[in-house]
Formats: structure tokens, sequence, C-alpha cells
């Protein structure tokens, strides 16, 4: 699966930030990953412990999900919120967020 | 897992077969008009954009800025400022989203036109309804707009957060606060007791004398055994809660006397300080344009957030009718950024994503003191529904440093949602 994960990196699909529109099959890890942002923020640690996760490296994300899944990895909220996800859509979390920039345009 | 995908796509397709037809001219340089610039529909204005840049986005809001609901009862407790929970719309103007500060008044859906307070018109080929919440004023005999001004709500942010702030802090030591709070469903249903928490931390401090009574319509509460392990725990003996059927239904209020009425008129509580969260329904333009059932909320397609009462139009957030979906700012977030992925989708013709929604609620029980529920949801056969095997509370067992960890995390939840939902 990793394998997949570099190949989709490799062709280069876009993602947001980049000025460019997010294609069809994109789509579905969008609104996968798009959760994960909601506590994680956009690209910098935000000050309280949430670590910053995107534009890191897939098979880091993809291996975080799963330790989180599993129990093995000692969390507060994670362990609950992975086990919401199947192998599948792990890997689709962690292909989008690997390839998203920063979206906050400031003025 | 399989059976969940495979459900999920065949929901994604029948929905998209009953996706209303776009018009000859929604190419990707389609207009798309949001009503609404508070979770919801700030989020959909702002990935809207960012899923294809060529949409034209334009965001409806009456205010300048917006105050948020979470995080206003560290207001209360003196933990944050107004202006720190405050954000404006600066950011999304630097995205390219048009942001009109206006009011939506009426819907001509035939003729895909909004029109507003200013007399101006604006043609769409998909509009988005994020109005969040009206609230029933005629529901609780006494409790009118100027009853109101005598015991706030706060159930909006803003004015009515500071002014419950300012009888807080002008009451005597020793003084009783009642919370009022409503039915299912209604906005932020942990909400009422992390304002007991906040309020009763402010009040140990600066009068420890004092009492928090809670009149509660409904007999349970969302996260009710870790509220009350943590009232135990860091205020005993100064929270009181009375479910409704222990008494705790109010049936009418008096404002002048800050009386509550209860128990068919047998008891009377008059307090120092009342916070009567009434009954609510969806925003007043969800209403007047007749995207409400006999609800008071809006029935929605559950994967594109499509009118089920009127094509062409999107309802978001706490107006919607999201399944087992709570009404929060996170959920209202994670729906708008479903919906944006369905919209441009449609747009192009391509088939709608399948869909993935969550939640998270953190509340402060103290300062260091957090506790959270969340969920992942997806679609199954019509309806939004939590993963089996996914979510829940926090543990009941945790240590101190675990509790800690999670207000940290409270605090860096709503750093990052806001920043995602107004840039």
């Amino acid at each position: 699966m990793h394998n997949l994960v570099q190949c989709l990196l490799f062709i280069g699909l876009l993602s947001i930030g980049t000025g460019k529109a997010v294609q069809a099959d994109d789509l579905r890890g969008f609104v996968l990953a798009s959760s994960c942002v909601s506590c994680h923020g956009d690209a910098s640690p935000n000050g309280a412990g949430i670590p910053a996760i995107v534009g890191r490296d897939a098979a880091f994300i993809a291996d975080a999900l799963k330790n989180f899944r599993s129990g093995a990895r000692v969390s507060t909220i994670m362990q609950r919120l992975a086990r919401g996800y199947d192998d599948a859509e792990v890997e689709l979390i962690a292909a989008w967020l690997a390839k998203t920039q920063s979206t906050i345009v400031r003025p | 897992m399989q059976r969940r995908n495979f459900l999920g796509q065949s929901a994604g397709i029948a929905a998209l077969a009953m996706l209303t037809p776009w018009r000859a001219t929604a190419t990707t340089s389609a207009r798309t008009i949001i009503i609404g610039g508070g979770f919801g529909g700030a989020t959909c204005a702002r990935y809207l954009r960012l899923l294809d840049p060529g949409l034209a986005v334009t965001l409806i809001e009456s205010d300048a800025a917006f105050v948020t609901c979470p995080f206003s009862n560290l207001v209360l407790a003196g933990m944050r400022t107004v202006d720190e929970i405050t954000h404006t719309y600066a950011r999304l103007r630097a995205s390219a989203i048009t942001v009109i500060h206006d009011t939506a008044t009426a819907i001509d859906a035939d003729n895909r036109r909004v029109a507003l307070a200013s007399g101006k018109q604006l043609d769409y080929d998909r509009l988005i309804v994020a109005p969040g919440i009206a609230l029933k004023f005629d529901a609780v005999p006494g409790y009118d707009t100027a009853a109101a001004e005598l015991m706030p709500h706060a159930w909006k942010a803003g004015a009515q957060t500071l002014l419950l702030r300012r009888q807080l802090e002008a009451m005597n030591d020793g003084g009783v606060v009642v919370i009022a709070a409503p039915a299912n469903p209604f906005r932020c249903p942990p909400g009422p007791y992390e304002r007991a928490s906040l309020i009763a931390h402010y009040l140990k401090q600066h009068k420890p004398r004092s009492k928090i009574l809670i009149l509660d319509t409904k007999d349970k509460f969302s996260k009710q055994s870790l509220f009350q392990q943590g009232w135990n725990a860091l205020y005993p003996g100064m929270i009181e809660w009375v479910a409704g059927s222990a008494g705790g239904l109010v049936e009418r209020v008096e404002a002048a006397s800050r009386t509550l009425v209860t128990e068919s008129g047998f008891t009377e509580h008059r307090a120092d300080v009342v916070n009567f969260i009434p009954p609510q329904e969806a925003g007043q333009i969800a209403q007047q344009a007749e995207l409400t059932d006999a609800s008071g909320w809006c029935p929605v397609n559950q994967l594109s957030f499509e009118s089920l009462r009127i094509p062409g139009i999107h309802v978001l957030g706490d107006a919607a009718i999201a399944g087992a979906m709570p009404k929060s700012g996170f959920s209202a977030n994670s729906q708008a950024k479903v919906c944006a992925a369905a919209i441009v989708a449609a747009l192009r013709g391509d088939p709608i994503p399948e869909a993935s929604y969550a939640n998270t609620c953190y509340s402060l029980v103290g300062p260091d003191y957090g506790i959270s529920v969340s969920a992942v949801y997806a679609l199954t056969d019509s309806a939004i529904a939590a993963v089996k095997g996914a979510g829940g509370l926090s543990p009941s067992d945790a240590d101190p440093a675990f509790r800690a960890r999670e207000a940290a995390y409270a605090r860096g939840w709503y750093s990052s949602i806001t920043a995602d939902t107004w840039g």
C-alpha cells in the first residue's frame, strides 16, 4: 500500500493550496483527511501540543493511524478516532495529507 | 468495513441520481452563494474556492465579524476576552471570496436569486444556506426578547455573552445562578454543562458561597457522568442538576423578578442570575424560504446537503437535520467540506465522493480539566450514522495528567478549527 502511496505522489496528483482545481479521484481523500485538519490545523503546530500533520510523510501518517487504532500507541483521543477508518481509508488520508500545503491566505 | 464501503458507494450513487439537474451554465465558473458566515458557511466558502479556484464564491453575512459560541463560556469565566473569540472575514477576502455584509431577506428558488436587505439582488447557480439557529422566544411563557435582556440566553455569542458576564460580576457572594437547559435537539449539547462548570470556576475564586442550579428539560445530558465526576472533584456541593422529570422543566418565567416556575406552579425558583436557554429552530432565512419541515429544522440529502424541499439549495450546520451528528461547530465545519466536495463534483458531472464526517466536542470542566466526546460518521442507507467501534467518551478513570492534556487539546482545537473556518 505504501508503494501505491508513493506512486500517487510520484505522478504528482494535485492537492489544495496549489491554485489548481482538485480532480475527481482526489475528492475522496480530501473528504476523509479534511476531518483531521479541524483539530490538527493547517500546517504549523498550534502551540497546544496537537502536532502538525499537513505535509508529513505518508508512511509516517499511515503508521501513526494504524498504531493508534491498534492501541499500540497511547493517546487521549486518537485511538477513538482512528478506529473509524479501515486500511484503505488510512492510506487515502495519508496520501492526501502528504501532498497538501498550507491553505491560509494572509491579507 | 467492506460492507460499509459498499453501502457508502451505493448510497452515493443513489444520492447522485437524486441530485437535481445542474444548469447548463453550471461549469467550474458557476456562481455559488453562501448565506451565513459561521462555522458551516465560512468553511464551505473557503473549501469551494480551494477545491476549484474557478468558482465564483460569494458569502453573505450580516455582521462584520463572527463571535464564536465555542469558548464563549471561557469569556463568562473571565478566561478569555470577546476579542479573542471574534473572527473577521479578512482572510476569506484575501482568498478571493466576495464577502458582502448584508442580510438575505428572501430566496427566489425558481429564478435562483437572493434578495438582500439593501435592495440588491444576486443570481446563483448553487445556493448554500447556513443560518445557524433562531431562538424560539414564544415557546416558554414569559421568555420574550425583552426578558432576554434580564435573563440572558447567551446562546448566540457577543452582546448576550457580555451581559451574562456583567451579571455574574455584579452578583453578591452567596448568590444563586440558575441555568435553564432546553430539550433536544439544540445547539451544542454539552454547552450548558460546560457553562455551569466554568461559571463555578469563576464563583469558586471570587464568590465561593454561591450556588449553581441547573433546571433541565431533559432527564440526561451529554457527557453526564464525566461532568458530574468533574463537578465533584473541582466544585463539591456547588452545582445541583435537576432532571426534567424531577422538577427541572421550566413552565413559565417572570423576568422582572428573575423567577422560574416549575411543577405546575408548585415551585418557584427565585435567582440572582438567570441564564435561560430557550428551545431553538433553524435560522430565520431557512424558515422564511420554507426550507424547514414541521420540526423547525431542514431536511437534506445526507451526502450533498441539498435541500429535500427546494432543489438547488444546500443547507448546512445547526439548521440541517444530519442524522446522528450533533449541532456543533465541528459538525458544521465537517458537513461544509463534504458539501463543497459534492458541489464541485456535481458541477463537473463527476460522481459525488463517498462521504466521511467527524465530530469532536471538547468541554472544559476547569482550566486544566478537559473531557471529550467524538465520533466518525459514514453514510449508511439514507442516514448519517456513527461508525461502530469508533469514537466515544474520555475514559472515566483517567488521571489528572490525562484531563490536563485534553484541556490543552481543547485550546488547540479552537485555534485550529477557527483557522480552518475563517482562514
